[in-house]
């Protein structure tokens, strides 16, 4: 009894972890997943790199403070030491709080005040754990700290994987969605082919009925030669006429069985489905940023591609105003859905130059065969 | 009878004539198959090398005029904003906070840009003449992180002419060099599956892992002893450019060459590490799945792992196609041998696993375990 219970237990146990791992790697799960890892690497990277840029801001501000007194106190003296001697202290000042900017810059200061602006908001840092895992890679915001290197590589390791399982996923159900999509378009048009091959065929029936009425009475009127040689032309115009237009509704059923059944969207189609996505990231870009269109669809191109320079980057978004931060969400899912459609792209583009290839080979093989 | 001799010494003759041609035709074929895939890599790589060398020298020429202008353009506006605030400082004694403040903006705003902060630390810091960004060595280098595609950001097209170039070259660039690293990859993944994996995928596959976690350690130890960076920023470097995620936040002295070489190596060992694991788990969900019922579900999102890889592979099955096509000739002289074969590849052939649709470098990995090498060419048209 005792043993029998325990065996029960534990098949449960298994039962429910089975359950477990298979809703995690459906779709829903995974978008869950690489979402709330995301969040994760979000919360992580504020709690340790903003206070080393809190530190980096505080520097600057009183290296500038230190500054401000100096030429201050040469500027009061003015009136006891010569104004060469002015000149040469204020520069140095000037030049020492310069190195101390640019130092500061290399340690990840950006100019923001302490405060009122900052890289590592919440959303700053969701953006930066999608850039690490996309592999996409800006380096505008980028890990400073010793322990936020470290958790970088690892979330890295972790999240990289991740992702790519989370991009053919939604990719190939992207590709069976539009592959779908793709058939029902080609139904629609033979089967308005069709109809219209259907209403022409009901013409050619009035005129042959309209014909066979007028042969008919003139068989009454008549005598039996001309009645005989006018009956034997309408049939057969008529036949012919009829067997022309079923053979080409054969030929158009044929033509749509045919291209169902290779089931391949044109790789112009897919070309023109990631120009358009392209297209509309430049349009909102260019809006918000005031780039050009070139700079807009040129950033657009860098992030989706995973290329990632950094040099163009949505700057005026690194705020705290609660607009700045609807701007970077929206960014981040744009790059997200990006990914998706471009593995979507990727799949549907594979399936076109696997069947060219393997045709190439079908060819090649049927021409050895001859040759032996 | 004398006829009939006749007949019979022509019917030996053509039949020799059908030997001979056999013989030779299997030689021409052996030739073949022994040349074909050898080309095929040799001609990737070198269409690589070609396409970056070229790409340099042409970024180089476009954006090296551009950068010229734009330096004297910033010195003369940090000149221009000196002299401002000097102006300030001497008219108004009482707004000299004020004054710090505005030039503390305009400098900071100016320095966001790159030309300019190159510009200013050159030549207002050290007191020397700015070097150029844009040599050629930094525009191969350049070339080359766009296409595999790492993105450092050390440098950049500004101009718009080389900015729509960019745009063109990397969309031919990216697919070729994919595809050549996942071609690279593959051979020589089948040169360690060949000499450790006759009996199974595990022994490559933990090979190629310590190899992936060893890669930027070791690198990273000797981009610390040769540059000035720290030991873990060389261990972070390393990891994020093999990953191609690609900061630039750090700028390690490195040769160029070996910069390249590095990036492409540690690149094409994580195609192939993912590559091999998800196959191996492909495999050991298929051994699970004789007791598990949804083991069928969990193969086929592993399986997808490994297409996933496509995406940064390019069309590696066009890669795979064209191993085939290679390999084909090998297939004539052996028709008899395999037709026998065949049906013992049927009979082992995973039940579970019939729904899903193996890709060409699967069909490598997975399969090889179980049969001959002479198998593989005649698994890459089954698969």
């Amino acid at each position: 009894m005792g043993r029998r219970h325990r065996r029960s237990k534990v098949t449960r146990v298994v039962n429910l972890v089975k359950k477990i791992i298979a809703f995690f790697f459906s779709h829903i799960g995974l978008c869950a997943l690489v979402v709330g890892y995301a969040l994760l690497g979000a919360v992580i990277f504020k709690a340790v790199e903003g206070p080393h840029e809190a530190e980096i801001q505080e520097l600057v501000k009183s290296a500038r403070e230190k500054a401000v007194d100096v030429v201050w106190n040469a500027t009061f003296r003015v009136n006891r030491l010569d104004s060469k001697q002015w000149k040469k202290t204020v520069l140095d000042e000037v030049k020492r709080f310069k190195t101390v900017c640019m130092l500061s810059i290399r340690k990840g200061y950006d100019g923001k005040e302490y405060g009122k602006q900052a890289q590592w908001t919440f959303t700053g840092a969701f953006l930066y754990s999608l850039t690490v895992i996309t592999t996409i890679g800006y380096g505008n915001t980028a890990a400073k700290t010793y322990i936020g290197k470290t958790l970088t590589m690892l979330y890295a390791i972790i999240g990289i994987p991740l992702m790519l399982l989370f991009l053919t996923n939604i990719g190939d159900v992207m590709a069976k969605i539009f592959r779908f999509l793709y058939a029902q378009s080609i139904r629609l048009k033979f089967r308005l082919i069709l109809w219209h091959k259907k209403r022409k065929a009901a013409k050619i029936r009035r005129a042959n009925s309209l014909v066979s009425r007028l042969t008919r009475g003139h068989r009454v009127k008549a005598d039996s030669s001309v009645d005989s040689f006018g009956l034997g032309a309408g049939a057969d115009v008529e036949d012919l006429l009829t067997a022309r237009v079923e053979m080409e509704q054969l030929e158009v059923r044929e033509t749509a069985a045919a291209q169902l059944e290779s089931m391949t969207v044109p790789i112009s189609l897919v070309v023109f489905t990631m120009l358009g996505y392209l297209g509309v990231g430049t349009t909102i870009f260019k809006v918000w940023e005031g780039w050009t269109f070139l700079e807009s669809f040129y950033f657009c191109f860098i992030s989706l591609t995973t290329i990632g320079f950094g040099d163009k980057f949505p700057s005026t978004s690194v705020s705290n105003t609660d607009e700045a931060q609807e701007k970077l969400v929206i960014t981040s899912i744009y790059l997200l859905f990006g990914m998706a459609l471009l593995a979507m792209c990727f799949n549907l583009a594979q399936e076109e130059v696997q069947n060219k290839t393997r045709w190439i080979a079908d060819k090649f093989r049927s021409k050895e065969d001859d040759d032996d | 009878m004398t006829v009939s001799m006749e007949e019979n010494s022509k019917i030996q003759m053509l039949s020799a004539t059908s030997k001979d041609k056999k013989v030779a035709t299997d030689r021409s074929l052996l030739n073949k198959y022994h040349l074909g895939p050898l080309a095929l890599h040799t001609g990737l790589v070198l269409s690589c090398v070609t396409y970056a060398l070229g790409g340099a020298y042409l970024f180089l020429s476009i954006e090296h005029p551009e950068e010229l202008k734009r330096r004297e353009k910033a010195i003369r506006e940090f000149q221009d904003l000196k002299q401002q605030f000097m102006g300030n400082i001497t008219s108004g004694i009482e707004n000299s906070e004020q004054s710090i403040e505005i030039y503390t903006k305009k400098l900071i705003l100016m320095l966001e840009d790159a030309h300019n902060a190159h510009a200013f630390e050159y030549f207002f810091l050290n007191h020397e003449i700015p070097k150029d960004m844009w040599t050629f060595s930094s525009a191969l280098v350049f070339t080359t992180t766009t296409v595999i595609p790492v993105g450092y950001g050390y440098i950049f097209p500004v101009s718009a002419y080389g900015r729509m170039c960019l745009i063109a070259y990397a969309l031919l660039g990216i697919p070729l060099t994919l595809v050549t690293m996942a071609d690279t990859g593959k051979f020589a993944a089948q040169l360690v599956t060949r000499w450790f994996g006759d009996n199974n995928m595990a022994i490559p596959a933990a090979i190629f892992v310590c190899l992936l976690f060893a890669y930027p350690l070791v690198v990273g130890f000797i981009l610390c002893s040769t540059s000035n960076i720290t030991y873990l920023d060389s261990v972070y470097f390393s990891l994020t450019s093999i990953f191609t995620i690609g900061f630039g936040d750090l700028t390690p002295d490195m040769n160029v060459i070996h910069m390249v070489l590095f990036l492409a190596v540690g690149v094409i060992l994580v195609t192939i590490t993912l590559d091999i694991v998800a196959a191996e788990m492909i495999d050991r969900v298929h051994y699970m799945g004789r007791h598990v019922g949804k083991a069928k579900e969990l193969a086929g999102k592993m399986f997808q792992l490994a297409q996933s890889l496509n995406m940064k592979q390019g069309l590696v099955s066009g890669v795979g196609q064209l191993h085939a096509l290679a390999r084909f000739g090998m297939l004539v002289g052996r028709e008899e041998v395999d037709k026998t074969q065949e049906d013992g590849i049927i009979a082992f052939s995973p039940d579970v696993m019939d729904g899903l649709e193996f890709m060409d470098t699967l069909s490598i990995y997975s399969r090889r375990s179980r049969r001959s090498a002479e198998n593989s060419a005649r698994n890459l048209f089954l698969s």
